[in-house]
């Protein structure tokens, strides 16, 4: 599983939504934790991290949101040399195929479909550690 | 002048629409308007040829009126609107409450050959499923709250809504290739403190921004299983949608659809809430 110190930053336009996910966060160790309300704010604390050296370790980022959407959000981390194999936990309350085949292609490394319990929250971030580490 | 104009003939009354649509121009055409819903020839045709501007508060009289129409089997339709005024309604996701049509043979012609589409048709049961066991789900998943669906209440008399306590609610537009419609979960104070208090696992008791905002969020997740179920079973196609938050005392839900709206109560330990969806056949 990811270390307790891992720098993780989540993005969702609905407060509500932050919060669950912080709390599931917290409740598994974690309190390296940063907020962003939609991908355009998320990406200038990205930049800080990477300027500092100081990268994230995890992001968790909703779909759905008005300004700068999560796929984008994704898209521009995997774009960006420093940064492109952040593992990327995609939120969505909708998950069609098509969405599922676009995160797929884009290199999410999986996603989450909400409503979400505690305990599927914590085998999804499992699974994108695993996907993550090294053989 | 900058005011509506009426023609009417037996078949159809033709309101000549302003240049803008505003707040003044409504005021003084509301109480014409009303009477010739109430009593007036089988269709309304809504002239929109020198008309580049509308205000938003247009869109409730015209869903009720489409509502009181469909009910004594008559219509309305537009005709002569620009690209502009298209592009708002749709990106206000009532484009299809307005009827746009080319022009008045179309109009008529449409008119004449469709016999009314009853919107009970279109919220079929399976749709009226959908939106339970999603709504179930969602209580129940991410906020541990068990919940009780009852059952379904068509509202016809908007009125009675004031009774249901409603303080919160959270609309999103549904917009499906074949479909268009809304929905609503509607909160009285104390369900939606339990409900949240169960998302977050603290004890809520009073309402802040924060728990207010829930109420879009869980909307959302709601819509998001629904359409999922519907697209993937169905030929709907609902596209994605951002949820919008309304709130006040005895709050009424107007649906931006010209289908009946049905309401679903959903019994919880503290009291009960309510899922209030339309969908009507997309013109």
């Amino acid at each position: 599983m990811f270390a307790p110190e891992t720098k993780i930053l989540v993005v969702d336009d609905m407060i509500t939504m932050r919060k669950i996910v912080r709390k599931n966060l917290s409740e598994l160790g974690f309190k390296e934790i940063k907020e962003a309300d939609d991908g355009a704010t998320a990406w200038p604390l990205i930049e800080v991290g990477i300027a500092t050296k100081q990268p994230y370790g995890l992001i968790v980022c909703d779909w759905n949101m008005p300004t700068m959407k999560g796929i984008d959000l994704l898209k521009k981390v995997r774009a960006h040399i420093e940064i492109a194999k952040t593992p990327f936990l995609l939120v969505t309350a909708e998950a069609e195929i098509g969405q599922i085949s676009e995160a797929i292609s884009a290199g999410v490394s999986d996603y989450l479909v909400k409503p979400f319990s505690s305990s599927v929250f914590s085998s999804k971030l499992e699974a994108v550690w695993k996907k993550a580490s090294p053989k | 002048m900058n005011s509506f104009r009426v023609e009417m003939t037996a078949k159809y009354a033709i309101v000549r629409c302003p240049e803008a649509i505003d707040g003044q121009a409504l005021k003084g055409f509301a109480p014409e308007f009303s009477k010739l819903v109430k009593a007036g020839p089988p269709l309304i045709v809504l002239d929109w040829t020198v008309t580049r501007s509308v205000v938003a508060s247009f869109f409730r009289p015209v869903v009720l009126a489409r509502q009181a129409l469909r009910r004594a089997q008559r219509n309305l339709a537009s005709i002569g609107m620009s690209e502009e005024v298209l592009a708002f309604l749709a990106k206000n996701g009532v484009d299809s409450i307005f009827r746009p049509m080319k022009n008045l043979e179309e109009a008529l012609s449409a008119n004449n050959t469709t016999s009314e589409p009853v919107a009970d048709a279109v919220l079929s049961s399976k749709i009226v499923d959908t939106f339970t066991q999603a709504t179930v789900k969602a209580m129940e998943t991410q906020a541990s709250v068990k919940v009780i669906p009852g059952q379904i209440i068509k509202i016809t008399d908007m009125e009675d809504e004031g009774a249901l306590n409603i303080n919160i609610a959270g609309v999103i537009t549904m917009n499906g290739r074949t479909a268009i419609g809304s929905a609503a979960i509607c909160f009285p104070e104390s369900a939606l403190l339990a409900i949240y208090s169960g998302m977050l696992g603290e004890d809520t008791k009073s309402l802040s921004p924060e728990v207010i905002e829930s109420a879009g969020e869980l909307i959302n997740i709601i819509f998001g299983q629904a359409k999922r179920m519907l697209n993937d079973d169905g030929n709907m196609q609902f596209e994605k949608a951002l949820p919008t938050i309304l709130q006040g005392k005895q709050l009424k839900v107007y649906l931006f659809s010209a289908g009946a709206p049905i309401l679903i109560p959903f019994e919880t330990s503290a009291g009960p809430f309510y899922l209030k969806v339309s969908i009507d056949k997309k013109f």
